[in-house]
């Protein structure tokens, strides 16, 4: 077993992920088919406790948090519903739950990122870091605990009356580790009563095969190919490596990103949640606004109308709305993670499109669309760069090695040998970040293309063989060649 | 519900622009009575696969050994209350530290240190019904997409190559764990020839300490690699120089088989299998030459041997790696010769023992994947031929006594070495027993130290031949 320290290390935290066989093969089969045992009564129940589960599957420790978050907002939420009346003390309900979940996920995520920060400013101050692991999915179910209160007090949603069914809300395992992060009004309905049927069931396994499909064939193969490149010491990288690894983590962050939340809608609408779509071809956009229109859209819904527009959004003073745009960037910076690359991260972002508001947008609608793509890729790509280092040391000098500074040289043999035997693959990945897969699906789906009567069976028997190559994927990614050269 | 002061206008008033897969969606829902068959079908397919397959599981039973992979199977790991208690403490226990005390933390406990969700994934992927099938479906998938590699073994030309053969972990001076380095392995290298140098050093008169370290495929077959192909990257060179290297600045008594086999191979031989990552009987044959030609002797002419083929259909170690094999099944020969049976091999692992007329295990390994396992085999099929002690004996005749410390790439030597000497075969990798009682017999003349690169970068173990042969000789001079 190649010995990988920092995961075994980050292990203490370990989750169950979609994409392996104890989940398909196992949970899956359980979760649902007791789902569909149960009567609807009893189903919100069901889905607590199987989430329960899934989360505290490698590591209980946290399911105390979960549960202690899940009480907090229950009873904010129908404090505030309770006292609607009396706007004050609605709002306090409402600043006791934001001050709550943010104090939570503030001294998990970030305690050690601003007492490390402290340290380094002021030499000679003695606070101790507390080294703690990160609850998995803190950002996302805190979100998720905290747009019920909010969408209760705006009179968006109806309280949930049901500590169980706002627990199965908060913990519903299909997007309980990645996201998206689902606003409370949008499931509302659908958490007190919704009618699982068999297209919403068969659509929901269309979806799931996409996200699986691409974690295990895309994600997971292009990521070892970055890793590869990312491995090689400063120094010895050449610059098309440098290059090709940049474009082969943006490739692996969007399909496994992508595919954490194909996976989640799917696994939702086989419960018969029908929850928004988080990803929409970010990849084809036309301008960094377009960009994040189409990028972990829950993400920059959130924001917008928790933040962004509370603040007076774009209606309002010039020197405000960059003021807020300014504020929403930085924290969807750190967000993403507490160290100073995050931030720098979303402060980019926030420029670009401050910038793009301003004037750059203008210009950019006269020129020809070819220009404003590579624009887009071209930022994007600069942006996962300032993305992947933690390290922002080591991110300089990789941005350095990419245009010759530090670098062995132009390109290598290994160069070669890796484009040359994964031409295909590249290929295959840059037509599925493209609308044009899902087109031609639609069209057998719909029989457009007018095969005849095979139509019918070529869908289930595609499902099938796909679902075998995923599945061998994922046997044979455990191949363990420790165990193995015994001789 | 007039509650929403700090809701913007703005959410009311633009409706949300639908995304292409909800646009669908919506789509597929209006038009769901003619698509409801499909749904069905889908809908019955996708259960049906995951409930064969979940199903299966359990019902199949679980497998110690995989015959394919050569290697042992995760078996199920065992919940408790107790040991979730022991997790939950351990775990505990480790949020309270910080990143260093951590690592040194999870370095101290090793490999106690367990996962149970780890354990369980390992498990059902080890234990996955169908797995030897569902791991040809991925080799052909990656071959399919012209990826020319599968688990880090190169399809070249018909020959299955291993790029990598670093294994293992190191531990630095501040106590990281580390996964070995090519830099560890030319290391190690070098140690190896200067332990053995210090052996040499310390024999009496009339032992003969000669070292042979073959090739791996890679060093052979490397004009079957492709055209474009990162050669540097595999850090070959940079071994057998770090081994020549040292060779000559310790003088070390060395018989080179490498370049020799390297040319034969290139002649067009059958010098190394193309599915396993030995040499065959034939590149075996030709290293036996080499050895004893340096002793001085005349080796037997290929006219003195009749090849009989043992199997025509093997498929080997890297084999199990890859998964797949599109270049054909190996063939394993038999160099026999008149009276091979008179020989006594006698094979002890542990408290077992077997006995073989001749070299040959032949009726144990004819029906199992681990056919090269024929050489010298003992009856115990899990230990194959690397027996801690195996010796052999020509019909009480006394000859010249030969310890041949060694690793697999040894086995298929002995049948051509056993017609010069009696043997003693130590494999020390298996045993790390005493072995001092056979430096003792009279007749002993050669100590023959045979490794294959792979080995010998990684664990040849000749630290536990230096620490036993240097102070036995040691004492006995003094």
């Amino acid at each position: 077993m190649k010995y990988n320290e920092e995961s075994r290390v980050f292990t203490v935290i370990q989750f169950m992920v979609f994409s392996t066989l104890e989940f398909l093969f196992l949970y899956l089969i359980v979760a649902l088919g007791f789902y569909y045992l149960f009567p609807r009564k009893l189903r919100n129940i069901w889905l607590l406790i199987i989430s329960l589960v899934f989360y505290g599957w490698g590591e209980p420790i946290y399911l105390f948090l979960m549960v202690f978050t899940i009480v907090v907002d229950y009873v904010c939420g129908y404090m505030v519903d309770k006292f609607r009346a009396d706007k004050k003390k609605a709002k306090t309900a409402l600043i006791i739950s934001v001050i709550l979940n943010l104090a939570i996920l503030g001294f998990f995520k970030y305690y050690d990122f601003i007492v490390g920060s402290i340290i380094n400013l002021i030499p000679g101050v003695n606070i101790p870091l507390l080294g703690l692991s990160l609850p998995i999915g803190i950002s996302f179910y805190t979100f998720q605990a905290l747009s019920y209160v909010i969408d209760v007090y705006r009179g968006d949603a109806s309280v949930q009356k049901r500590i169980t069914s706002f627990g199965a809300y908060v913990t519903l395992f299909p997007q309980l580790i990645a996201g998206p992060i689902v606003r409370y009004k949008d499931v509302d309905d659908a958490l007190n009563e919704r009618h699982e049927t068999v297209d919403l069931f068969a659509s929901g396994i269309r979806t799931f095969m996409a996200g699986l499909c691409k974690k295990i064939l895309f994600a997971n193969v292009v990521g070892q190919l970055w890793s590869n490149i990312r491995d090689v010491p400063t120094g010895e990288r050449t610059v098309v490596a440098a290059w090709l690894g940049i474009i082969f983590y943006s490739l692996q962050l969007y399909f496994d990103f992508s595919a954490y939340s194909d996976m989640a809608i799917g696994l939702g609408k086989m419960m018969g949640f029908r929850f928004l779509e988080n990803f929409n071809y970010p990849y084809i956009a036309d301008s960094i606004t377009d960009f994040w229109r189409r990028w972990h859209m829950s993400l920059s819904t959130w924001f917008r109308d928790n933040v962004y527009f509370p603040l007076g959004g774009s209606r309002c003073s010039l020197f405000k709305t960059y003021r807020n745009l300014f504020i929403v960037w930085m924290l969807t910076g750190i967000w993403h993670g507490a160290y100073w690359n995050y931030i720098l991260w979303g402060v980019f972002y926030g420029i670009i499109l401050m910038m793009e508001k301003g004037f750059l947008l203008k210009w950019l609608e006269k020129v020809p669309k070819v220009i404003r793509h590579v624009y887009t890729l071209l930022i994007v790509l600069f942006g996962w760069l300032i993305f992947v280092f933690e390290n922002t040391s080591e991110g300089w000098a990789y941005l350095k090695n990419m245009f010759g500074v530090g670098a062995s040289g132009f390109a290598s043999t290994a160069d070669a040998y890796m484009v040359l035997r994964n031409l295909i693959f590249i290929a295959i990945l840059i037509i599925a970040c493209t609308p044009l897969p899902k087109k031609l699906f639609y069209k057998l789906y719909f029989n457009e293309f007018k095969v005849g009567k095979v139509w019918r069976v070529l869908v289930p028997v595609g499902c099938v063989a796909l679902l075998v190559v995923c599945t061998a994927y994922m046997v044979d990614s455990s191949f363990n060649p420790f165990l193995y050269f015994r001789f | 519900m007039d509650n929403n002061e700090i809701k913007a206008p703005e959410t009311t008033k633009k409706p949300r622009k639908k995304p292409e897969a909800e646009i669908l969606l919506d789509r597929q829902l209006e038009m769901k009575t003619k698509t409801r068959k499909t749904d069905i079908a889908i809908l019955a397919s996708f259960c049906a696969f995951i409930l064969f397959f979940g199903i299966m599981f359990f019902v199949l039973p679980d497998k110690e050994y995989s015959e394919t992979e050569k290697r042992v199977l995760k078996q199920a790991p065992s919940l408790s209350f107790s040991r979730i208690a022991d997790d939950l403490k351990r775990d505990l226990k480790i949020m309270t530290m910080t990143e260093e005390e951590k690592k040194a933390y999870i370095a101290e406990l090793g490999d106690s240190y367990k996962v149970f969700s780890d354990e369980i994934g390992d498990y059902y992927a080890d234990q996955f019904p169908f797995r030897d099938q569902l791991r040809v479906v991925k080799a052909a998938a990656e071959i399919g997409m012209l990826k020319q590699e599968n688990n880090d073994v190169v399809f070249a030309g018909g020959y299955l190559i291993k790029k990598d053969s670093v294994t293992g972990v190191t531990q630095d001076e501040d106590g990281t764990i580390r996964d070995r380095t090519y830099e560890d392995a030319a290391e190690t290298i070098k140690n190896n020839i200067h332990l053995l140098s210090g052996i040499e050093q310390n024999l009496p008169d009339g032992i003969d300490l000669r070292t042979v370290v073959a090739g791996r495929t890679i060093d052979i077959a490397k004009s079957k690699l492709p055209a474009v192909f990162p050669y540097e990257d595999t850090h070959a060179d940079a071994y057998w120089s770090a081994y020549s290297g040292q060779v000559s600045a310790d003088g070390v008594n060395a018989v080179e088989v490498k370049d020799m086999l390297k040319a034969h191979f290139e002649d067009g031989e059958y010098v190394y299998y193309k599915t396993d990552h030995h040499w065959t009987s034939l590149g075996a044959y030709y290293a036996y030459c080499e050895i004893i030609k340096s002793y001085g002797l005349t080796p037997y002419s290929l006219d003195d041997f009749t090849r009989q083929t043992f199997t025509a259909s093997f498929v080997g170690t890297t084999f199990a790696k890859a998964g797949a094999v599109f270049g054909g099944a190996d063939t394993i020969e038999l160099f026999r010769y008149d009276g091979d049976t008179d020989y006594t091999t006698t094979i002890i692992n542990g408290d077992k023992t077997t006995v073989l007329q001749g070299f040959y295990n032949q009726d144990k390994y004819r029906d199992i994947n681990d056919k090269y396992s024929v050489f010298i085999g003992s009856d115990d099929t899990g230990d194959g031929g690397n027996n801690a002690v195996t010796t052999v004996t020509k019909n009480g005749e006394k000859r010249q006594k030969l310890i041949l410390i060694k690793d697999s790439f040894g086995n298929s030597i002995v049948p051509f070495l056993a017609r010069h000497f009696d043997l003693v075969i130590l494999d020390l990798r298996t045993s790390s027993s005493d072995f001092t009682s056979y430096l003792e017999d009279p007749d002993l003349s050669h100590i023959l130290v045979l490794y294959n690169m792979e080995t010998f970068m990684n664990d040849a173990k000749i630290s536990n031949a230096a620490g036993r042969i240097i102070p036995y000789y040691r004492k006995k001079s003094q």
